[in-house]
């Protein structure tokens, strides 16, 4: 009767045992197998669920509007679509989220906010408090939430003044930080 | 393994049987089992540090104005794993003056390995009533060792300063870069004020303190 180690379950003969091709075929397989899971959480550790994206999408005053992913950086863990305004969160964790979104096209501007959203619910926000002018402003919020897996963050632009729409580009990243386990 | 013609290979205690020890085949595949058993705990503990890295994230849970000069403490949902931290106080701002420091929130706390840490805090501010046109808006967050050093500075002290201006209250923002040592005790706090002396002001629900290991000393440089 074979044993098996503790944690990886490696099997291995006892002392008396008839060993033959099967055991040696048992003791490789469950120590691939052992090396193949360390492997993957050394893979999650050096590379963590992240993605950076452009977004672009056209605002219309005093109109809160989700941005939309027009261009994906990088992403290795299909948090991003292109075309969908939805980031989603991979798997449950504390996240480090970050974006920056300049607007141009307005006459004069009021504010100009931008919000991360957490299922549609404000979490961290910037707001730019008032321009005059024409001159491009830009807004940036950014820090560390939790999210559970499946959770859409959004950055949702909203603004006041007059003129527009105005044109929104910026980026959206998103990163894993730590696994909530 | 000890004894016979044994030799050992790389330097991960693995070994290799000579001819005359095949015998012996049982025991040094259970060996060699516990040998890589042992080997990859190691590695995946190693693993473990890096991608599960310490964070703690403290939000608010409380949206309320509050008499001048008064402090209240509030309910708190602490939201993360660091040792020795379970409470956040304070999250709600009185009305009138520049010296007025009435959210207050002091987290006393260790870490449990020393290095960079991205050391942030947000808190959004609406005026209860009328507002004061283009009064200010403040936050700060700071870091300091505790027992403070006589003379002593915090470690570091994060502010942003927002003029309002209309109505929809204020995000205010701030963040960076603090080293830490785990075997001092420090404070971490975040202060808000304003010069609405219209109205009172109220720090909403959501109010965020967090603390995130970025890595060890070596792993930022600064190129003079």
């Amino acid at each position: 009767m074979p044993d098996i180690t503790p944690v990886y379950g490696i099997t291995f003969p006892c002392v008396g045992e008839a060993i033959n091709a099967a055991t040696f075929t048992s003791f490789a397989t469950t120590m691939e197998a052992a090396l193949a899971t360390v492997a993957a959480v050394g893979l999650q550790a050096l590379h963590p669920p992240s993605v950076g994206a452009r977004v672009n999408q056209a605002v219309t005053v005093a109109t809160p509007t989700d941005c939309t992913c027009v261009e994906k950086y990088w992403d290795n863990a299909s948090i991003a679509a292109v075309a969908s305004t939805a980031f989603t969160a991979p798997v449950t964790g504390m996240y480090q989220l970050a974006a920056s979104v300049g607007a141009v096209g307005f006459t004069t501007m009021t504010s100009l906010k931008l919000a991360l959203t957490v299922n549609t619910v404000e979490q961290l926000v910037f707001k730019y408090p008032a321009s005059t002018g024409a001159s491009p402003v830009s807004v940036n919020p950014h820090g560390l939430l939790r999210l559970v897996a499946a959770d859409q963050v959004r950055a949702r632009l909203t603004w006041t003044g007059t003129g527009g729409p105005i044109t929104a580009n910026g980026a959206v990243s998103i990163t894993l930080h730590s696994r909530l386990s | 393994m000890d004894g016979g013609s044994v030799t050992d290979i790389g330097n991960h205690g693995l070994t290799c049987l000579g001819e005359e020890e095949y015998a012996a085949v049982a025991l040094y595949m259970q060996a060699t089992a516990k040998t890589v058993e042992d080997n990859l705990t190691a590695q995946q503990a190693a693993f473990d540090a890096y991608r599960n890295r310490t964070s703690i994230l403290f939000t608010s849970t409380i949206s309320s104005s509050y008499a001048a000069g008064s402090v209240v403490g509030g309910v708190v949902m602490p939201d993360g794993r660091l040792a020795g931290v379970t409470t956040m106080t304070g999250a709600t701002v009185s009305g009138g003056g520049a010296t007025v420091l009435s959210v207050s929130s002091v987290i006393t706390m260790t870490v449990p390995r020393s290095g960079w840490y991205d050391f942030g805090g947000y808190c959004n501010v609406i005026a209860a009533g009328a507002i004061t046109a283009n009064s200010e808006r403040l936050i700060y967050t700071q870091v300091r060792q505790t027992p403070e050093p006589a003379g002593g500075n915090p470690l570091v002290s994060f502010r942003e300063r927002t003029i309002e201006t209309n109505t929809g209250g204020e995000f205010l923002n701030v963040s960076g870069l603090v080293f830490l040592l785990a075997d001092r005790n420090f404070t971490v706090a975040q202060y808000v004020t304003h010069e609405n002396l219209a109205s009172n002001v109220v720090t909403q629900a959501g109010a965020k303190i967090w603390l995130a290991y970025m890595g060890p000393k070596g792993s930022v440089v600064v190129n003079a």
